[in-house]
Formats: C-alpha cells, sequence, structure tokens
C-alpha cells in the first residue's frame, strides 16, 4: 500500500495542483466558456483529493474549495460547498490511490462525479433561488457543463496519474541504490 | 462496567477505519447547511457577503489579467470572419455604411431640432444620468448565472441595485460590490427581471431572461398589436431603471388560445453581447434627484421589478408625453457618451 513518505509526496504534488487549478479556475475558465458551460476547476481538485489521499482528505478539501467556489460566484453560498464535500467522500470513499491503480474508473468517476455536482446545484438553485424549468437546465446547464467539466478532468487526471507514477518510480529507484 | 465499555470500543475504532471521514462529512454538511441559511436570511451588508466582497476584492487582480491575457483570443473569430469575407459581403455591408451615414445625418440634424424646441419650452430632461464607466474584467465561474464582472466597486460609488449600460442599451444590474469591483447579473439571466414596454404602443410587460439565454416579454395582453421587430425599451416602473433605455426588438410573437398574454421573444441588439466597457447609472438624476438605494438583499430586489407588472396609467401618460424615443432615448445616447469618452476611468454626468 501507500507508504507514510510516497502519501506526504502525493499531497504537496496535491496541493500545488490545487493552486494551480485555483488560478485557472478564477482567471482562465470564465473566458473558455462553450455552450453556456464553464469548467469546474476547484472539483477537479476535489476528485484528486478523493482519489489519491482518500475519503478524509476528500471531504476537507471538498469543503474548502467548496466554500471558496461560493464566494467566488453568485449561486446561493454553501450549495457547491456541499456538493464538493459528498464528492470527496464518495471519490475517496473505496481505496484512496485509486489513480494510480485504475485509471478509467476515475476517468469515469470524473465524469459521473461532474453529473451528481450540476445536478445537486441545480436542484439547490431551482429551490432557494426559484427559477426555471429542470428540463432547460438539464438541456443547457447540465449537460454541457457535464462534459465541459469531464472532460477537463480527463486531462487533469491523465497529467497527475503521469507525475504521481514519475514521482513513484524516482523513489524507488533512489531505494534500491542506497 | 468496564467489560462492557470495551467491545463498544473496538466496535467504534472498527467502524472508524471502515468509513474513514464520515464524521468529518457529517460535520461538514450540517456546516454547509448552516452557511445556506445564513445567507438566505442575511442583508446584502450581512457577514457572508462582506467575506464575498473581500474575496472578490483579492481575486480581481486575477480576473483582470485573465481577461487581459484572454482579450486578443476574443478578436480571432472577428479576424478570421473578416478576412474570409467575400465580395458580396463588403457590398453590402458598403451599402449598409452609405445608408447608416445617411440615417446619422438625419438624427443629427433632428437632434439639434429637438435642442432648439428644448431650450425654447424649458423643458427640464426627464432624468439625467450620472454614471460611472467600468470595464469587464471576468463573467460568471459556474453555469448558472449570466453575470459578468467589473473593475470599479464601492470605492468608486458603486452599490447594488445599479443598472448596468453597453452602447446598445441595458445590460444588466449591480448584484455585488466588493470595494474595487462589482458583479453584474445581465438581463438574459434566469433570474433576471425588469419592467419593459414595447415602443410604438407603450404597453408594460415584464422582460425575463430565461435558461437558454433568450429574452421572454411577459404580460403582454392578447388584445395589443405586437409585430416582429417593434422595440423593447424600459418603462421606469420600478424606480431602478431609468424610462426608455433600449432593451432590444421582438423577433418571435406567440399567441397562445389558452393564455390570456402573448408569448414575445425579445433579441437584443447585435453585438450587444460584446462586453467590454459598461456604463454604472449612480444617479438617477428625477425631479426629486434621489440616488439609487443599495439594496437591502439582491434577491430581493431582482424580484423588486417583478413586483409592479400592472399598467400605470401615469407613466403611460408621462411615456407618451416623452415622445416616441424621445428623452429616454436621449438619456441613454448621453450614457453611451459618458462611457466612450471617459474610458472606463471617469466619472461623468450623460
Amino acid at each position: 500500500m501507500v507508504s507514510d513518505i510516497q502519501k506526504t509526496s502525493h499531497a504537496t504534488t496535491l496541493f500545488v495542483t490545487t493552486i494551480i487549478l485555483f488560478v485557472l479556475q478564477v482567471m482562465v475558465a470564465p473566458h473558455i466558456q462553450i455552450a453556456e458551460a464553464h469548467p469546474n476547476m476547484l472539483f477537479i481538485a476535489v476528485l484528486l483529493w478523493g482519489y489519491v489521499q482518500g475519503s478524509r482528505s476528500g471531504v476537507i478539501a471538498g469543503f474548502v474549495l467548496g466554500v471558496l467556489f461560493d464566494l467566488l460566484s453568485t449561486t446561493p453560498f454553501g450549495v457547491m460547498a456541499l456538493c464538493l464535500s459528498l464528492v470527496g467522500y464518495v471519490s475517496g470513499y473505496r481505496q484512496a490511490n485509486v489513480i494510480s491503480q485504475s485509471k478509467g474508473s476515475a476517468l469515469i468517476g470524473g465524469f459521473a462525479f461532474a453529473f451528481f455536482v450540476e445536478l445537486i446545484s441545480s436542484i439547490f438553485n431551482s429551490a432557494l433561488n426559484g427559477t426555471g424549468s429542470f428540463f432547460h437546465s438539464f438541456l443547457f446547464k447540465m449537460i454541457p457543463g457535464t462534459l465541459y467539466t469531464g472532460l477537463a478532468c480527463l486531462i487533469v487526471i491523465l497529467i497527475i496519474a503521469r507525475v504521481l507514477e514519475s514521482s513513484n518510480t524516482t523513489r524507488y529507484k533512489g531505494v534500491r541504490y542506497h | 462496567m468496564s467489560s462492557f465499555r470495551m467491545p463498544q470500543r473496538s466496535s467504534r475504532s472498527k467502524r472508524d477505519s471502515q468509513l474513514p471521514g464520515l464524521k468529518i462529512l457529517i460535520i461538514c454538511i450540517v456546516l454547509c447547511f448552516i452557511a445556506m441559511t445564513v445567507y438566505a436570511r442575511e442583508s446584502s451588508t450581512g457577514p457572508i457577503h462582506r467575506v464575498k466582497g473581500v474575496v472578490g476584492t483579492v481575486t480581481s487582480p486575477l480576473s483582470h489579467a485573465g481577461s487581459v491575457i484572454a482579450q486578443p483570443f476574443s478578436g480571432i473569430g472577428n479576424v478570421y470572419r473578416n478576412a474570409t469575407a467575400d465580395e458580396a459581403s463588403l457590398t453590402s455591408l458598403e451599402q449598409e455604411n452609405a445608408t447608416l451615414r445617411g440615417a446619422v445625418e438625419r438624427l443629427e440634424e433632428y437632434k439639434q431640432e429637438s435642442e432648439r424646441l428644448e431650450k425654447l419650452l424649458n423643458i427640464k430632461s426627464t432624468y439625467n444620468l450620472k454614471s460611472q464607466a467600468a470595464r469587464v474584467i471576468g463573467s460568471t465561474v459556474d453555469a448558472w448565472n449570466r453575470t459578468i464582472e467589473i473593475n470599479k466597486g464601492s470605492n468608486d460609488g458603486l452599490a447594488v441595485n445599479m443598472p448596468v449600460l453597453n452602447s446598445y442599451g441595458l445590460i444588466g444590474q449591480v448584484i455585488e460590490v466588493s470595494a474595487t469591483s462589482a458583479k453584474v447579473r445581465l438581463i438574459n439571466d434566469e433570474m433576471s427581471a425588469l419592467a419593459a414596454m414595447i415602443q410604438s404602443n407603450r404597453i408594460e410587460g415584464i422582460l425575463r431572461g430565461s435558461a437558454d439565454g433568450s429574452l421572454k416579454l411577459d404580460y403582454i395582453p392578447l388584445d395589443a398589436t405586437v409585430t416582429t421587430g417593434d422595440v423593447i425599451i424600459t418603462s421606469g416602473s420600478g424606480g431602478v431603471y431609468p424610462k426608455g433605455l433600449p432593451i432590444g426588438e421582438v423577433v418571435n410573437v406567440e399567441k397562445d388560445p389558452s393564455s390570456l398574454y402573448y408569448t414575445i421573444t425579445v433579441r437584443p441588439p447585435a453585438g450587444s453581447l460584446a462586453y467590454e466597457e459598461v456604463l454604472v447609472i449612480t444617479e438617477l438624476n428625477s425631479p426629486d434627484k434621489q440616488p439609487i438605494a443599495p439594496a437591502e438583499k439582491t434577491h430581493e430586489n431582482a424580484l423588486g421589478t417583478q413586483a409592479s407588472p400592472s399598467i400605470q396609467q401615469g407613466s403611460q401618460d408621462s411615456s407618451e408625453q416623452a415622445g416616441q424615443g424621445g428623452s429616454g432615448t436621449s438619456g441613454a445616447k448621453s450614457a453611451t457618451e459618458g462611457a466612450s469618452g471617459s474610458h472606463g476611468s471617469t466619472q461623468g454626468e450623460g
């Protein structure tokens, strides 16, 4: 299983990735809109924490980054914090380090969780703001949002999986030579 | 007693190891619901709104940097379209240009005539627009709202509820203000609703945004005459938006026999969705010269304009007095001049 040293190293990688994704969320995401959809970079960061570090870290990352997202956006406060806390927990529930062991399920999970976040956001937004029909939200917001965030997630997960694998390989080599 | 406690401890630790983070999750969920409740109940000066303002101020340099980086790329589409324009398009554009030049000359004549008459009759303009020009530095970070972020905030005199224009007409309303930036809800946002009227027959309705980004004009009775191409302007009811600001034109009119009202789709003017510089109306200088009051609650104010859907006879009379795009249109025009002259830095009175 994953050693403590490895976990610390992964946490550092994830911390740096989270900062990069946060900057991308503020700087880039608003300008790369496709059909009303923006990629949710903070969701991807939470997913990575859950996948790599397990559910406990996932929940904490989900709550903190969700609160940050709510502070940045004009949606009702607390909705994204709730969604991302749940995503962080469930993504790391099965086992930690899913990302290295089963990339396929991690990627499918990315799309599934993105849809879950869109669905819960839609329900809460409709309930708290009293807006629009569910069908319209589904068609114009949930589906494009899920696909866009899912695709962004796919790219980031593949990059991070590679980075983590390479860091593991370097460490094992170091151990062998000593 | 102690023999009973031991198995309990072990089963608890076993459960903790099986469900790591469950306790933290439950705490987070409870905190989220508390936050939602507090946010829904607090006013726009409440603690969460204040923290939002601070976060907006802290992240506004990043948003600004993002918009500066993205600006050259936003022009790529236009460059491509211009480069690939065929002869027919260029000829048609030249003809359109000539027609528009003629129209501008005629309008200039009308404007001078109007100014002379205004001086002669000493008619005070229905309102003057005291405004603040701003630059758009970002848009919404989520798919659920159509909002933009501008580089002016409470330090520049902006407050929640103020109307926002671009060179084509009304585009939205300020919903959140931090010290150096503000968020503007666009009129085509699902939560947006404002009192509007058809310019030709002065009938008032409520203009709403929708999930697909189109604008719908509600509460126009079936006995009214509405045709495609009719211009929609703000009615001034509710006191949030000045009267006569252009919003768009009617592109589709549907008559449902089971309904008392038309289903009217309105399209904003071509190019009005390209927001770079905007003008925030900070004060409506109506006869009593009252500044726009900051909102108690954003959501309530968004709905505040909905609260007066009825057609006010007095308002209709005064609008007829103002004439077809009379003072209202001139107000909008002067506001536009203020925006182009100030380049997002000075406060001007339109």
